[in-house]
């Protein structure tokens, strides 16, 4: 070995940091026009039923909070085994938040630790 | 105040494993120069995770969750390989190591690789760095969790990370390459291991991975979430309590035939015994 492992690891450091940097607004992207409706994932030690548990196609926005739940330390919203939205590190009595648009279909908000660890959201065609 | 100690305390002890591991290798090479590089890779690394997380504090911004994921992922990955090779380094040379450090030459490590080494510290403090300094910063704008303790449990938990992989680094110098080996060769591979099923995590946290997602064990018994025991476990090891059908496969598959290269015992090389074929040649003729 020589000096290309430096260089290779010196290279994909560059490029991860870069990745990292240049997404910041790509979050925004996803969203697209409308004001998002809110939808509220409150992590207990039973689960994390969103409420409300059923809204029409488009933007949204998810509010999540630990309610003393150390068990919890993240709450993932998915579509099939493909996560859409994550947050990690809640501890207790945190609030995080992430906004993306929805199409259609039956969703599963994933929170690890709790009793009941998933709880479906289902998203109506638009009206 | 424990909440904020366990996690803080699982993602130190992610990055202070790597990096006590690399500082013990150098350390016991005698690599002193190397060393003190690494000590200012991890300062480094430290100061910008800083800076990028009161950056993003002041700018209210989230840490983009995706693109963390990815990066932990590709980090991750280059530490498994870096272990690997430094297993199978130690493996190739702990019969001339002894010689080594009586002053020949043989089984030094190349410049290139130990400058491989001081890059993988810096970039293991980067890969936990982020989110824990996003997450420790964050801890200000929440209004009903009490600051104070909060903070204060999560600067114990990083304390006690760095505590425990400064004495990986003190245990690791005082055993001579050799014995390193012997003793640390079979948890390197586990260790090696832990990242390889924890890089599958995030890659499909990231979004990378998308299959063999089903979970393939309940191991709340061993790591019961939220306790300082499960944030040992999963930040030396890599193991959580809901471990996936393929973080499960790809660890066997890493893990079970490198344990067998590493405890297989060795042939004796032919460098060895054609040496000591050569003393009494004279005398045959």
């Amino acid at each position: 070995m020589s000096i290309r492992p430096t260089l290779a690891l010196t290279g994909l450091a560059a490029a991860a940091a870069l990745t990292a940097c240049s997404s910041a607004s790509s979050g925004a992207a996803d969203l697209g026009s409308g004001t998002p409706a809110a939808v509220a994932l409150v992590a207990t030690k039973d689960g994390c039923a969103p409420a409300p548990a059923t809204l029409p196609a488009g933007p949204m926005t998810f509010t999540i909070r630990n309610d003393n739940a150390p068990a919890v330390s993240e709450v993932e919203l998915m579509k099939g085994s493909k996560i859409l939205g994550e947050k990690e590190n809640l501890i207790p009595g945190k609030t995080a938040s992430f906004s993306l648009r929805l199409a259609a279909g039956t969703y599963t908000v994933y929170c690890p630790g709790a009793k009941t660890n998933k709880a479906t959201f289902v998203v109506t065609a638009a009206s | 105040m424990l909440p904020s100690f366990v996690i803080c305390l699982r993602e130190g002890l992610e990055a202070a494993l790597i990096v006590g591991i690399i500082a013990a290798f150098l350390g016991s090479q005698g690599r002193s120069e190397a060393l003190r590089q690494v000590w200012i890779g991890v300062g480094a690394a430290v100061v910008l995770c800083l800076a990028v997380g009161i950056g993003l504090t002041v700018l209210s911004r989230d840490l983009p969750q995706k693109q963390q994921e990815g990066l932990e992922t590709v980090i991750g990955l280059l530490a498994v390989g870096l272990v690997t090779y430094m297993i199978l380094w130690m493996r190739a040379h702990a019969r001339g190591l002894k010689k080594h450090l009586e002053g020949a030459t043989a089984g030094a490590l190349a410049t290139g690789s130990m400058r491989a080494l001081v890059v993988m510290a810096f970039l293991a403090v980067l890969r936990e760095g982020f989110e824990t300094a996003v997450f420790l910063l964050g801890l200000f704008n929440e209004s009903t969790i009490s600051t104070g303790p909060a903070i204060a449990g999560g600067l114990l938990g990083l304390g006690l990370a760095g505590g425990l992989g400064y004495g990986i680094y003190k245990g690791g110098i005082h055993l001579d390459l050799a014995r390193f080996f012997r003793v640390t060769g079979a948890v390197l591979v586990v260790v090696a291991g832990g990242l390889l099923m924890t890089a599958f995590r995030t890659a499909h946290e990231a979004g990378w991975i998308n299959f063999g997602q089903t979970q393939a064990f309940d191991l709340t018994w061993l790591v019961h979430p939220g306790t300082t025991w499960s944030a040992m476990v999963t930040g030396i090891l890599g193991i959580t309590a809901h471990p996936t059908v393929i973080e499960v496969t790809v660890w066997v598959l890493y893990v079970v035939p490198m344990l067998i290269v590493v405890l297989w015992p060795q042939r004796r090389r032919p460098t060895r015994t054609a040496a000591t074929a050569t003393e009494p040649a004279p005398v045959a003729a």
